[in-house]
């Protein structure tokens, strides 16, 4: 879309304060109105957290078959990659019975799985057009059916997660176009959609444009009174005619009005009492919690958070990478679980995992593995059916009923917007034009999502 | 002169009258007299006396509303009088006694003196006289007198009593005399009108004086009011006591028995006080000094400046009023002694001394204007300079040559300011010394082969940034010797690690420091483009040792041809690491192993094929609506196989084996155990088949060698190269024509680069690009010709916004080629936006803030004293800054923002900082198009 939409959010902005200020000077307006737009209740705030873990996550050591048949297939083939047996931290499926193992870095959090019920995992989630058949051998029938562009492309698979249109082009993401048919006017400071990670893909809509926050040194330096500042100012308005100022216009402009309703919510606030670790993926999971904990004071109702973690690309040296990356996230996910508990919304927040995409099941000569498919994803939260293992689990076979190559690279059972999905729906989308608009590809699965929440 | 006061004079006369006569009857004449002295004869225009009975009935003296205009009264209260048939004026008039003013008469001998009144008539006579000189006096004794030095009667101490003061005279000291009957004055003044200004006697050499029967000198004689004469005589040395005065003119002398009290008065020295002291002022300046003298009534003082009465032009010059006027330069002794002697007694004086500074210099005009970069003599005219004055030329000072007051001459070597405006001052030495208000001239080449805004624009896209300096050099050299000398340039050396487990922070100050300081900028700007198209980067590469090589190995061969540069990469230790080329071993069974395909995958992706085919100038091709794919996920395992069998070179002293240690300073080299020896047929628009059998080393070749022959490489590499250095969303026309070169000279880069800068696209201002953050960073402060000794400060800068050094966040490098800007129709392409965000605007913001108030580091130094002087006048600041960052073509409503920020404060530090943060914060520079 145009920038005459960004304006009209801004025009939106000031209409909101205006409106505000008018009811405060008239009493007689009915204060029960704005009452109800300011002060929000916890039931009425909902907010996703994403945590897309850049670079394709082996999620074949994230989960693992923790029965004897199944680990023996398993180290068997991943040799000298494979988690020894002991070190796993052991799960159920309540439903099969079968168990399994997460990598033990995930020990701060496998309660939340085993007793709390707040923690699930997806199996096998990936980008599809299509479920992918399976001919009268068992084997995928790749040809017979769109498949994503590009797949094992790292760029290209990001970009698809992100804007579920796996046959690629598109220029919005999914929690953009969320946010255009459900928050939309959640809030009148921030956009609804915040990356902690820099620009994503995934929270450009039609209508709804995202904004940045950064974890520190969020604001300008120069005092507002300063004359320059005034003259910035002002040049932020001037029409040059030219797109490339106009956008730099634009990303600035946004930057100072986001940063200062920021700032001025996050002053007034208390400390968390939460510590979370100084991590990448920590730092960024803190300042969601603090954002989460300021709603109220910023207007927001729905709010979808984008974060990040890097370093999952591991063709090499990959065990001992795979331990820094999982401690790490989750370590920031129980902090994060503590947080939500501490600011009593763990049933309004659900934080989960994305990833480009699995990694062979095969590993190569340096100790590490290659761009798969589809993979696990974890799904957190205090509405989260938790305890369970939705999708289903691959069957690890090189070339077997659910490689699409040799190596071990899954087809994904359970496709990315069955899986977003079942998020949007609790977000509050309901209408099948909304999911449609959202999800162009929802229907060739029946709308059906997992029920994990 | 003093003027007595008329009315003060007649009351004397009139008191003379009182003594002497009574009132009679009728009107009778008794006696006609000089009202002064009593003689029998008068003078024309001479106070008269006349004597009788009757001759009023009233007795007053004249009023005000007496007098008619400039006319006396000659009727008062009835009472008229005529002399010699004309009528007379009358100031007094009684029974007894008249006090009339002869007429103007030239009759000389008897004439009738005629009275008359409401009772009739009385006639008398007079003789009239020429002259008929007579003292008035204080109680017929002593000459009505004022010592001349400050107005106090003449008369012994105590005379007058408690009405006035009074002391004798003192021989030497001047004194005015009042008088009547002296003649005739030039100009002739007229009995009975008011004296419009005084008139001296026609005859004074005629007039002697003598007291005590000594001559006095007679300084001044005339009339001064209506038939009152003043004198002015020097009292000569005389004994003490009433000493006799006699004034005789026309052969008359004036009564006997009129005296002047004289008294030798000899009391305390005469002393001088002379104020202010020790002061201190500029040459030209003056200061008012003042004299006071003690015990003499005569304050007249002599001026010597340093002995030289009232001075002179060395020393400086002193007004009869003591007003002293430093001199134009200043004297060697730094001081000058200003001296007042006493007239009244030599012996006495007094001097203070007067500190002199240098004057303060003030320009008016530079010559040449506009003045040319290089060798220069430049003249300085204006006013207030001195020997030793410097002329500082935009901050640098010039050997100068004092010319004069007026004018200076500096000749030096002048390098192009910042804003190519200079700001020139002089500074004079001391004492005192002080800067000029600095005036700004433009400083511009004599010819111009390259336009100013163009030369910048093609900088743009050269270097890192334009400094002033390397915009003198291409409008000079023109655009292809400049391109020949920066292909000719030799690559700045990288430092070398200090350990093995250094990191790479060292080597990202040294990046900046060879970007920022380096001579081979285009070299340098050349590797950073090719180094954001085949990545290694230091997020994974976090040793210093992992990736200097690679920041070698990509500016040494940036000016070569694109394959050797692929195959040199593909060989380099820092990309093995980076992207697990390096111990890469064939398909293991036993291990369960396939070869790794990282590097093979991205190889092919990113470093010169893509994922579909293009078209000669760069457009996907589309088959059925889609694009084609160049090859597929067996073509990457192909390619990984073609890719085994390489570890690190060897580390010296150390036995080569599978695998090495890590060895980063020699290309990888070759294991044939561990290469896949198999067959391998990579299915790209042209099938590589590569027999199997081959070696390492032959395989790797040919797979090289197939790469290069696809046609999607000219137009892959063409438009990320353009993307890099000229503008992010070029036309598929300038892509292609890039492409072709690219083709014809086999990848040659110098003619890569030379058709993408050339091209008319590239000349011509166009959509542009965002300034990527690394690239904003150093193009500010080279800009601003900061002086960058330490630039470590910049990698958290640059981080902040957005782009770390040498630490793309993987191989898809910093930006996506294809990133455009959201929500904008249509969708612009901008890969630098993609690092641009909130949090990175702010940061971009911050970063000019900072670099404006030059508090970046200490290890950067942004002089902004050139931009401060200029900053005197707003609108000289907002022009410089429109020369520095907008290449002279600033909008005109930017120019209006900037003008009134650097307007808003009279501090000039406040005057550059906001400008200067404003434009460099600003979109308008950011994007460069």
């Amino acid at each position: 879309m145009t920038f005459q939409n960004l304006r009209s959010r801004r025009d939106f902005l000031r209409l909101g304060y205006r409106t505000l200020s008018t009811v405060g000077a008239a009493a007689a307006f009915g204060k029960a109105g704005l009452m109800t737009a300011r002060a929000q209740s916890s039931s009425d705030y909902k907010a996703l957290v994403c945590i897309f873990l850049f670079g394709g996550n082996d999620a074949n050591n994230m989960l693992v078959p923790n029965d004897a048949a199944g680990y023996a297939n398993y180290q068997k083939i991943r040799q000298n990659l494979a988690l020894p047996q002991s070190s796993l931290v052991a799960i159920q499926d309540p439903v099969t019975n079968a168990s399994y193992g997460l990598h033990p870095s995930f020990a701060p959090i496998a309660p939340l799985y085993n007793s709390s019920k707040r923690l699930a995992v997806l199996a096998n989630v990936g980008t599809l057009v299509q479920s992918v058949p399976r001919g009268s051998n068992g084997m995928p029938e790749l040809s017979s059916v769109p498949l994503p562009v590009n797949l094992y492309s790292h760029s290209d698979q990001q970009n698809e997660w992100q804007n579920a249109v796996p046959q690629g082009g598109a220029t919005t993401g999914w929690s953009g176009r969320l946010a255009d048919r459900l928050a939309s006017n959640s809030g009148t400071l921030v956009p609804p959609c915040i990356s902690i990670s820099g620009n994503a893909l995934q929270l450009i809509g039609e209508n709804t444009q995202p904004s940045t926050v950064n974890t520190s040194n969020f604001g300008l330096v120069a005092p507002a009174t300063d004359p320059g500042s005034t003259a910035l100012l002002n040049m932020l308005s001037l029409s040059s005619g030219v797109t490339l100022i106009q956008a730099a216009q634009s990303s600035l402009k946004d930057a100072i009005a986001v940063a200062q309703a920021v700032n001025t919510a996050v002053a007034g606030s208390s400390s968390l009492g939460v510590t979370f670790a100084n991590t990448d993926i920590g730092t960024q999971l803190a300042q969601v919690a603090k954002l989460i904990q300021v709603r109220a004071a910023l207007g927001a109702t729905r709010q979808i958070f984008f974060c990040s973690q890097g370093g999952y690309d591991t063709h090499s040296n990959q065990l001992p990478q795979q331990v820094t990356l999982y401690s790490n996230l989750a370590a920031a996910l129980a902090a994060f679980d503590q947080a939500m508990g501490q600011l009593t919304v763990q049933s309004n927040v659900t934080a989960f995992t994305e990833s480009d995409f699995g990694r062979t099941f095969q590993p190569n000569g340096n100790a590490g593995t290659d761009h798969g498919w589809g993979s696990h994803a974890l799904i957190m939260g205090g509405a989260v059916n938790g305890g369970n293992l939705y999708g289903t689990f691959p069957s690890l076979a090189l070339s077997g009923p659910d490689d699409s190559g040799t190596r071990g690279t899954w087809v994904s059972s359970t496709s990315e917007d069955q899986y977003i999905g079942a998020l949007a729906k609790w977000f509050g989308l309901s209408a099948q034009a909304d999911l449609d608009y959202v999800f162009p590809n929802l229907n060739n699965f029946g709308y059906q999502t997992p029920a994990f929440i | 002169m003093k003027r007595a006061c008329f009315g003060g004079l007649l009351f004397l006369a009139v008191g003379l009258a009182l003594f002497g006569q009574a009132s009679g009857g009728k009107p009778a004449i008794t006696g006609v007299s000089n009202n002064a002295s009593g003689a029998l004869a008068i003078a024309s225009g001479s106070w008269v006396s006349i004597y009788g009975t009757g001759l009023s009935a009233t007795t007053r003296s004249w009023q005000a509303s007496d007098f008619s205009g400039n006319n006396l009264p000659t009727t008062l209260d009835g009472v008229s009088v005529q002399i010699d048939g004309k009528k007379a004026a009358i100031s007094y008039i009684s029974p007894g006694m008249l006090n009339v003013q002869a007429p103007t008469d030239t009759t000389v001998g008897q004439v009738p003196v005629v009275v008359g009144n409401s009772s009739g008539s009385a006639t008398g006579t007079a003789t009239l006289q020429s002259y008929s000189p007579a003292f008035f006096t204080y109680q017929a004794k002593y000459a009505s007198a004022l010592h001349n030095s400050d107005g106090a009667y003449v008369a012994p101490a105590g005379y007058f009593g408690s009405a006035a003061a009074s002391l004798p005279a003192q021989p030497g000291e001047a004194l005015q005399i009042y008088a009547t009957g002296l003649g005739p004055t030039t100009p002739a003044v007229a009995a009975g009108q008011a004296v419009g200004s005084p008139a001296p006697l026609s005859n004074l050499t005629q007039l002697q004086v003598t007291i005590g029967g000594v001559a006095a000198t007679v300084q001044y004689a005339g009339i001064t009011d209506p038939g009152v004469y003043q004198v002015n005589v020097i009292v000569p040395q005389l004994a003490n006591g009433d000493q006799p005065i006699v004034a005789t003119i026309g052969g008359v002398s004036s009564q006997p028995g009129v005296f002047i009290p004289i008294l030798n008065w000899v009391g305390p020295a005469v002393t001088v006080t002379l104020t202010p002291a020790g002061r201190t002022i500029r040459c030209g300046a003056t200061l008012p000094l003042t004299a006071k003298l003690a015990n003499t009534t005569n304050p007249a003082v002599v001026w010597l400046v340093d002995g030289q009465a009232g001075g002179s032009a060395a020393v400086g010059t002193i007004s009869g009023t003591g007003v002293y006027t430093a001199p134009a330069d200043l004297p060697s002794s730094g001081a000058v002694t200003v001296t007042a002697v006493s007239q009244a007694d030599p012996a006495a004086e007094a001097s203070v001394t007067v500190n002199l500074q240098n004057p303060l210099p003030v320009v008016a005009s530079v010559s040449p204007n506009p003045v040319n970069p290089g060798n220069a003599t430049i003249t300085v005219t204006g006013t207030g300079f001195a020997n030793g004055s410097v002329v500082y030329f935009a901050g640098a000072a010039l050997p100068t040559t004092f010319v004069s007051d007026t004018q200076l001459t500096a000749t030096g070597t002048v390098a192009m300011p910042v804003g190519r405006l200079a700001a020139v001052k002089v500074t004079n030495p001391n004492p005192g010394t002080a800067t000029s208000t600095p005036i700004a001239v433009p400083v511009r080449l004599a010819v111009e082969n390259v336009p100013y805004a163009a030369a910048v624009r093609f900088l743009e896209m050269t270097t890192w940034g334009p400094t002033p300096q390397n915009v003198v050099d291409l409008q000079t050299m023109g655009t292809n010797a400049w391109l020949a000398a920066q292909f000719a340039s030799p690559a700045s050396a990288w430092p070398d690690p200090d350990s093995s487990t250094e990191g790479v922070a060292r080597l990202q100050t040294a990046f900046f420091n060879v970007a920022i300081n380096g001579s081979d900028q285009l070299r340098q700007r050349a590797s950073f483009a090719l180094a954001q198209i085949m990545v290694a980067s230091a997020v994974k590469n976090t040793l210093f040792e992992q990736m200097v090589g690679y920041q070698r190995l990509m500016a040494g061969d940036a000016f070569g041809t694109y394959p050797d540069l692929l195959a040199a990469i593909t060989l380099d230790p820092s990309m093995g690491y980076f992207l697990d080329m390096v111990n890469n071993a064939k398909a293991n069974a036993t291990a369960g192993t396939a070869a790794n395909e990282n590097y093979a995958r991205e190889s092919m992706q990113l470093f010169g094929l893509g994922l579909v085919q293009l078209d000669s100038t760069g457009v996907p091709i589309l088959s059925g609506g889609s694009t084609v794919p160049e090859y597929g996920q067996a073509d990457v395992s192909q390619m990984a196989k073609v890719m085994t069998g390489w570890t690190y070179g060897e580390t010296p002293g150390f036995a080569s084996l599978w695998t090495n240690m890590p060895y980063y300073f020699a290309p990888m080299v070759p294991f044939e155990n561990y290469h896949d020896t198999t067959a391998k047929t990579i299915n790209l628009p042209v099938p590589c088949t590569i027999p199997a059998g081959g070696t390492a080393e032959s395989d790797l070749s040919a797979a090289i060698a197939c790469i290069c022959q696809q046609s999607n490489v000219a137009p892959f590499v063409s438009y990320r190269l353009i993307q890099r250095l000229v503008l992010s969303n070029p036309s598929p026309a300038y892509v292609g024509r890039v492409a072709a070169a690219f083709q014809s000279s086999q990848g040659n880069l110098q003619t890569v680069i030379t058709a993408l800068l050339t091209d008319p696209e590239a000349q011509a201002e166009g959509t542009g690009k965002l300034a990527e953050p690394i690239l904003y960073a150093t193009g500010l402060l080279r800009a601003l010709n900061a002086t960058v000794t330490n630039p470590a400060a910049l990698t958290s800068q640059a981080t902040l916004m957005g782009q770390t050094p040498l630490t793309p966040g993987s191989v898809f490098s910093y930006f996506s080629p294809f990133y455009t800007v959201p929500n904008m129709t249509p969708a612009p392409v901008a890969p630098e936006f993609q690092a641009m965000n909130a949090a990175t605007a702010l940061a971009r913001a911050n970063f000019a803030y900072l670099v404006a108030s030059n508090g970046i580091s200490s290890g950067i130094a942004v002089n902004l004293a050139n931009l401060q002087d200029l900053a005197n006048n707003p609108s000289n600041l907002v022009e410089a800054l429109n020369q520095a960052l907008f290449r002279g073509e600033m909008d005109a409503n930017v120019r209006a923002l900037l003008t009134t920020a650097a307007s808003a404060s009279s501090s000039l530090a406040s005057r550059v900082r906001s400008a200067l943060y404003a434009a460099a914060a600003s979109p308008q520079y950011e994007i460069e198009r």
